[in-house]
């Protein structure tokens, strides 16, 4: 008898995962009706092991339960939090690496599984999610120490980086990216996915189940519409 | 930046606008001006477009866009190089997909081109070009088709694609350079559609069909070029978008700029641009320029042929045509290339066309009147309507059924292909003016299917199991035998086929024999597949569920009710494992749930539950779905006869008898059953006539759809009979009855119940016509089975009570009478709960039997 494939019924059948809110993973692989057996190679070395909080709340959020989704994301929120604050330090107008952060994240939540793409996806979407409220959350926090507050450059690597770009404040980038979202939510993944996880534009690609060209177009015009909606 | 406040874009605009943005993100500045003027865009779209262009990088620091970054590729490969058996000539030509070659093959020496795909982007992007595709391809074998040779996978990833090398002129430069005439050009058309047509009826689809890619060799003949390779190029589907790609949008479907699935339907759509083409050397559109253009192919009308200056010809029905072609919902255009190619041939003949006529509207009509038939298969509605047979877009919806998508993605092309088959059947180039059924293609389908997979057994297996699945939805119930059994023989024996898959087959064989009043295989049918998944530890399935609801409706037909209801639990408990929780599932639980419900006397219940499955029917499947109109009948059926409902009752039953004539025909055993209920329903009316025409029409119905020794048409027979008795013409009741009688011992053994109702019957009529020693006799036997089958409280055991008191009445025992009626006041009330009329009128014969035998008596002397 082959392998069940499908273990997690429900999120294969949407395209959307039920978990929106926090997860909100377009899950293109299931939209395409194909299996998923590659994985998003040299990214981290994983071993297996036993299954940690994150990933049975992650599974418990999959299949429809709110609160786990919501614990997850409690749970990456925190980590990234206790993460960035170490990494800071006492310097406060340092700047925060999303891709570290996420990364470490990452490797302490996951501790050690091997999570194939579907889980790896929801896991940076969510990430993604925490990672972007985690910089929002700080730049309101500095707004309101500081009257105005000193800009908090938004991070990228190298191969997005560009004069305009670097003028976005995460406030103007999550005002942006809501919007965006409401016309356009797989563009609006694929920019919260560069901006907030570090993810490049072929593990993207790999993770929503799309090409690497579609994804170059998609946030070359969705950075266009952040840009147009964050100008002042 | 003093921008004024920037527009706000709602999503159908930002549809719009996306993709030329993102085109323009890949030009310099200054070219971004010059292509913004172009696009000639509205008011509202070009203010929005050019304030998203100032956010683009500027040209210093562009993006690392992969047009852009990739330098122009130096050529791969100089003449003389060889790559597997070939070897280079030279170069052809260098398109937006990639450069190609001429070379030859060095063992045969044929002359071929090799096409470089330069989108060599991580190897997953081309694994979808299977083996099978290319397979599909390589049979492809038509002279007016460039033959696909083989797929190439070049080391760095990218993908060589050697086709038939083809020595010809680019269709629209040979018409123009040989001034072709209207009728010249007509006739290439014809020879175009006809050689799509041929492709797919072996089932490949071109996606990118534009003059382009039709040459025209020396001879005067048609080559299609690149058939079924477009799609390699984009897997979002939007090839004609991909490079350079500010005009090549002219062909493009409306599925296709929605990036919808594409069909057949999209090269007859296709098709229909390049006749515009072909006549006018124009493009039917109004603009050649991405932005409108877009919109154009989402909401304009072609423009008339007779609008163009340069056009050959002004005739209206060409318009009609290329309208017909170019429809925007894939379903509504010309159902084949064929279809198409004989108006054609129809105009340059002077016959009138069909487009938009008869046959076209036949289609439609018989698309609508069988879609709901046919709902079931969610599958079957997509190839009706729209020919579609992408296999993404089957497991997109099979995979309402996640846990069975895994197994039926890999094989949906396979299904989804010969369903495309089974619905050429109807093209008329196979199948000339006839009047094809649901049935009939199906039919022809199956035939199909034995010549088709020959040699796959297991494919035919599957198919067959999915053709059953349609004929089970439409009631077709010896046809969907027909192919169940051989599938579920050969399924068996399959190692590598899933428990689940053999419990389906297992579970709609087993309907097809419950439908069929074949009891006992039916109950055989379903433990065998509840074994077959205990066997692979198969917990969570709808199999399981639909199973066991098989063996509930079993033992409640044959008035089994202890082991109904335990199989009831056994499907509730099976159901609450399947997360999410499945509509269909919970209103088919509900559904028998109800009908046992009914048959134990909690009359309550039965009408709760039914309403619940028919609230959740509605939603699940719609108003039209057989499920919801069989819940519906069953709702009518129990306010009938047992809530005297009847103002609630007839709209229901109604509605649902044009229904099911909608959806299974006069001759179903659906339309059978409500017709019955009607006639039910007229009967406890007094209003006979009426009564006596659906009892009639009931029973033709049942002998139509089961034959002439099915048990199910005693029914309407009895009902008869008791309309009969009703109006006092006993004897004539009593001939029904026996006829009713004979039948029922003619069917199954296990179906004493039914036989023990038409006693109680008989017993009734016999009363008046002072049979008493003889209505005892069937009384106490009848009494005897219903104590066994029946809870004591049942109607049926309270009616058997007191027509047994009126027996023994008759005979002069008054002792035992009033035992008897004792009882029966005793159980009456909780028997008769919701029928206080019924109740009142037996205590009231039981407080003066005398009356009630002379009345009986006189009435039956009138007649």
């Amino acid at each position: 008898m082959p392998a069940r494939m499908f273990h997690r019924p429900h999120c294969r059948t949407r395209t959307v995962c039920k978990r929106g809110i926090h997860c909100g993973f377009l899950n293109m692989r299931a939209r395409l009706g194909r299996t998923a057996s590659f994985g998003v190679q040299g990214l981290f070395s994983m071993h297996t092991g036993a299954g940690s909080e994150l990933t049975e709340l992650l599974n418990l959020g999959m299949r429809g339960d709110h609160h786990a989704m919501d614990r997850a994301f409690t749970l990456v929120y925190d980590e990234l939090r206790r993460t960035a604050s170490a990494q800071l330090g006492n310097n406060r107008s340092a700047t925060l690496t999303p891709t570290a952060l996420v990364n470490e994240a990452y490797v302490k939540l996951v501790s050690g599984e091997r999570l194939d793409l579907h889980d790896r996806g929801h896991f940076f979407a969510l990430a993604a999610r925490a990672m972007r409220q985690l910089l929002v959350d700080r730049q309101r926090q500095r707004n309101a120490t500081k009257h105005g507050g000193e800009l908090q450059r938004v991070e990228l690597s190298d191969e997005l980086l560009d004069e305009s770009t670097r003028q976005l404040d995460y406030l103007d980038l999550d005002r942006g990216l809501t919007e965006l979202q409401r016309i356009d939510t797989r563009a609006a993944q694929v920019v919260e996915l560069l901006f907030f996880t570090g993810l490049n534009f072929m593990e993207i690609a790999q993770l929503l189940s799309l090409s690497d060209k579609t994804v170059r177009r998609d946030w070359a015009s969705a950075r266009a519409f952040l840009l147009l909606h964050a100008s002042p | 930046m003093t921008a004024p406040e920037p527009p706000r874009i709602d999503a159908l605009q930002w549809l719009r606008l996306k993709g030329p943005l993102a085109d323009l993100a890949e030009l310099s500045v200054d070219e971004r001006s010059e292509a913004l003027k172009r696009l000639q865009l509205d008011h509202d779209d070009a203010r929005a477009l050019e304030a998203l262009a100032n956010h683009l990088p500027d040209a210093e620091s562009r993006l690392p866009m992969p047009a852009r970054t990739e330098r122009v590729p130096l050529l791969r490969w100089q003449v003389g190089d060889r790559i597997g058996d070939y070897t280079i000539d030279g170069l052809l030509g260098r398109g937006g997909m990639g450069d190609v070659y001429a070379a030859h093959a060095q063992s045969s020496g044929e002359r071929v081109a090799l096409k470089v795909l330069r989108q060599c982007l991580e190897q997953g992007d081309f694994a979808h070009f299977s083996t099978n595709e290319q397979r599909a391809l390589q049979r492809l074998d038509d002279p007016h088709v460039a033959r696909f040779i083989e797929a190439i996978n070049l080391p760095d990833g990218s993908l060589c694609l050697v086709l038939e090398q083809v020595d010809g002129e680019p269709l629209m430069v040979w018409a123009t350079r040989n001034e072709l005439a209207l009728d010249q050009r007509l006739a290439l058309f014809v020879e175009i559609c006809v050689a799509v047509a041929c492709a797919h009826q072996q089932l490949v689809v071109h996606r990118d069909l534009k003059p382009g890619n039709v040459l025209v060799t020396k001879t005067g003949q048609i080559k299609l070029l690149d058939f079924g390779i477009a799609k390699l190029l984009d897997e979002d589907g939007s090839t004609t978008q991909t490079h350079g790609g500010l005009y090549t949008l002219e062909y493009a479907a409306p599925e296709q700029v929605l990036r919808n699935p594409v069909s057949t339907a999209t090269d007859i759509y296709a098709l229909g641009v390049l006749l515009f083409h072909l006549l006018t050397d124009s493009s039917p559109y109004a603009t050649g320029l991405h932005e409108s253009l877009v919109k154009s192919v989402l909401t304009d009308k072609p423009r008339s042929i007779a609008s163009i200056p340069s056009a050959v010809s002004v005739d209206r029905d060409l318009d009609r045509v290329i309208a017909q072609a170019m429809e925007k919902n894939p379903g509504d255009r010309y159902r084949s290339a064929m279809e198409l190619a004989n108006d054609v041939q129809a105009i340059r003949d002077g016959r009138p066309i069909s487009g938009g006529g008869s046959r076209w509207y036949r289609t439609r009509k018989f698309v609508r009147r069988h879609s709901v038939a046919v709902a079931t298969s969610a599958l079957l509605i997509v190839v009706l309507l729209s020919a579609t047979f992408m296999s993404l877009h089957w497991a997109q919806l099979a995979s309402e059924q996640a846990r069975v998508a895994a197994a039926e993605s890999t094989r949906a092309n396979a299904v989804a292909d010969f369903l495309v088959g089974l619905f050429r059947i109807s093209d008329p180039g196979v199948n000339r003016g006839d009047k094809l059924t649901a049935n009939q293609i199906l039919d022809r389908g199956s035939e199909n299917l034995a010549q088709t997979f020959a040699h796959q057994p297991l494919q035919r297996a599957r198919l067959q199991v999915v053709t059953g699945d349609v004929y089970v939805a439409m009631g077709e119930y010896e046809r969907a035998r027909g192919v169940l059994e051989p599938a579920l023989a050969t399924l068996r024996q399959d190692a590598s086929v899933t428990a689940e898959e053999i419990a389906h087959a297992n579970r709609q064989l087993g309907e097809v024999a419950f439908q069929q009043a074949a009891f006992a295989e039916a109950i055989d049918l379903a433990s065998a597949g509840t074994a077959v998944l205990d066997r692979d530890h198969v917990i969570t399935s709808r199999e399981r569920v639909y199973l066991a609801l098989i063996r509930c409706r079993v033992h409640y037909k044959l008035g089994e009710l202890e082991e109904s209801s335990l199989a009831l639990a056994n499907a509730r408990k099976a159901a609450t494992s399947i997360v999410p929780a499945d509509l269909e599932i919970e209103a088919t639980i509900h559904n028998d749930a109800a009908n046992l419900a009914n048959e134990s006397g909690e009359y309550e219940l039965a009408r709760n539950e039914y309403t619940l499955a028919l609230e959740k029917l509605r939603h699940a499947f719609g108003e039209d779905h057989y499920r919801t109109v069989a819940v519906r009948t069953n709702l009518g059926t129990l306010l009938v006869t047992k809530f005297d409902d009847f103002d609630g009752a007839q709209p229901l039953l109604e509605q649902a008898l044009d229904q099911w004539e909608k959806i299974r025909g006069t001759d179903s055993a659906a339309y059978a059953t409500t017709a019955g209920v009607l006639g039910e329903l007229f009967r406890l009316r007094k209003q006979h006539d009426q009564a006596a025409n659906f009892f009639r029409d009931s029973e033709r119905a049942f002998r139509a759809a089961l034959g002439d020794t099915n048990p199910a048409m005693t029914w309407p027979i009895v009902c008869s009979g008791a309309s009969l008795a009703d109006q006092g013409r006993y004897q004539e009741a009593l001939v029904e009855y026996e006829r009713a009688l004979a039948i029922m011992d003619k069917g199954l053994p296990a179906t004493e119940m039914r036989s023990n109702e038409i006693r109680n019957q008989i017993i009734d009529v016999l009363i008046p016509l002072q049979r008493y020693d003889l209505a005892r006799e069937l009384g106490t036997k009848s009494l005897a089975l219903t104590r066994i089958r029946l809870p004591p409280d049942h109607p049926f055991s309270v009616n058997v009570l007191y027509r047994l008191g009126l027996a023994s009445y008759g005979l002069g025992d008054e002792v035992t009478a009033h035992a008897y009626w004792q009882e029966a006041l005793e159980r009456a009330p909780r028997a008769f709960d919701h029928q206080p009329a019924a109740l009142a009128e037996m205590r009231a014969e039981i407080a003066d039997p005398d009356r009630v035998l002379r009345e009986y008596r006189e009435r039956a002397m009138r007649h």
